[in-house]
């Protein structure tokens, strides 16, 4: 089955992104195929590649692991201009770009999930 | 648009059924201006026929619409004046809880749009029509 | 459809409006704070006994053992992730933030 998810809240602060990542996980190990994350609002400080927690899970660099198995990461270019994430300081593997993909994944996918708060 | 035009190619396929779904209230927090851009875009691939697009509002969500509404001295955009332009943008199917009006004290007079009001049950099928809800 | 609820419903009335609008035989699935609701012998049993009077009613695991809460309401089923996603592949989701 395709899927597709989008996450409302930035890491840390809530546990939206931390739930998302664990059922992206879970669905891969079910063989499911996930069209895309859409990191909106505050989710998009979920793709900031200079998070550093001591002794922490660092969740972009999570993030950007999944990115790396071919999954799309993308934050929206617009909430990302407002809260100062551009590309460059971006995780390998996210993109920073437009709420069409997000319509783009919501098109390819058989189920959609959000969370947020 | 600054989202970007759609790049999808009609499949064919039916429309994905997408249904934003407004519960909170604007200003003390962001969520129904975004879940407005998402409208917005969305109306651009109801354009191309990829989606079909709907909007509901339950819980606080009807205060997104509510008439007299002036954040300026917050130094943030009036939200609900956008509301009345969506058809524009091929946005036209606007439903309300009528509880949650009825909670509130409100009625469709007190509305910047005319929804059509459903009552749980209404609610709960339009619900299940969805391929996707987007929470706001 | 799955109802998806990450509030606490002793601060938030998240899960006495979706079982409002939810019809009978709806699953509802707690996660995040949402799990509190499954938590025995509380001011909320009645709301969640309602709810499982209808509805079945499913609860994160980690979630659960994350906030130290053990002793659940009978007839609440806990699942993983993995329970999780079969339950999305079962049904299109509410998400009820």
């Amino acid at each position: 089955m395709k899927i597709g998810v989008m996450v409302q809240e930035g890491p840390y602060q809530h546990q939206a992104s931390d739930s998302a990542w664990e059922f992206v996980r879970a669905a891969l190990a079910r063989g499911h195929e996930i069209v895309g994350v859409f990191f909106y609002t505050d989710g998009v400080y979920n793709v900031n590649r200079f998070m550093n927690p001591p002794g922490e899970r660092v969740i972009g660099k999570r993030w950007s692991e999944l990115g790396a198995q071919g999954i799309p990461l993308v934050a929206c270019v617009t909430d990302s201009t407002y809260r100062g994430i551009t590309q460059e300081i971006a995780v390998p593997n996210a993109k920073i770009s437009g709420l069409g993909n997000l319509a783009e994944f919501i098109q390819q996918a058989d189920r959609f999930v959000t969370f947020g708060d | 648009m600054e989202h970007g035009e759609p790049r999808g190619e009609p499949s064919g396929a039916p429309p994905r059924k997408v249904l934003v779904l407004m519960r909170k209230a604007p200003y003390g927090s962001l969520y129904n201006w975004e879940g407005l851009q998402v409208l917005l875009i969305m109306g651009a691939y109801k354009m191309q026929g990829l989606v079909d697009i709907a909007v509901a509002f339950v819980e606080d969500g009807v205060f997104a619409i509510t008439q007299g509404q002036d954040p300026s001295s917050l130094g943030m955009k009036a939200i609900a004046k956008t509301y009345p332009a969506l058809p524009d943008f091929e946005v036209d199917r606007f439903y309300v809880d009528g509880q949650s009006l009825a909670d509130r004290n409100l009625t469709l007079d007190d509305l910047v749009i005319k929804p059509e009001i459903l009552d749980a049950a209404g609610m709960a099928r339009l619900l299940a029509e969805q391929d996707a809800i987007l929470p706001f | 459809m799955l109802f998806t609820v990450n509030k606490s419903p002793y601060l938030r009335g998240n899960l006495e409006g979706c079982l409002r609008l939810a019809p009978a035989g709806t699953p509802l699935l707690l996660y995040e704070d949402g799990v509190y609701a499954a938590a025995a012998g509380t001011r909320v049993e009645g709301l969640l006994r309602q709810a499982l009077a209808s509805h079945p009613v499913y609860a994160v695991e980690a979630d659960l053992k994350a906030r130290g809460i053990a002793r659940l309401i009978e007839g609440v089923r806990v699942i993983d992730y993995a329970g999780f996603v079969e339950l999305v592949e079962q049904h299109p989701v509410v998400p009820w933030l």
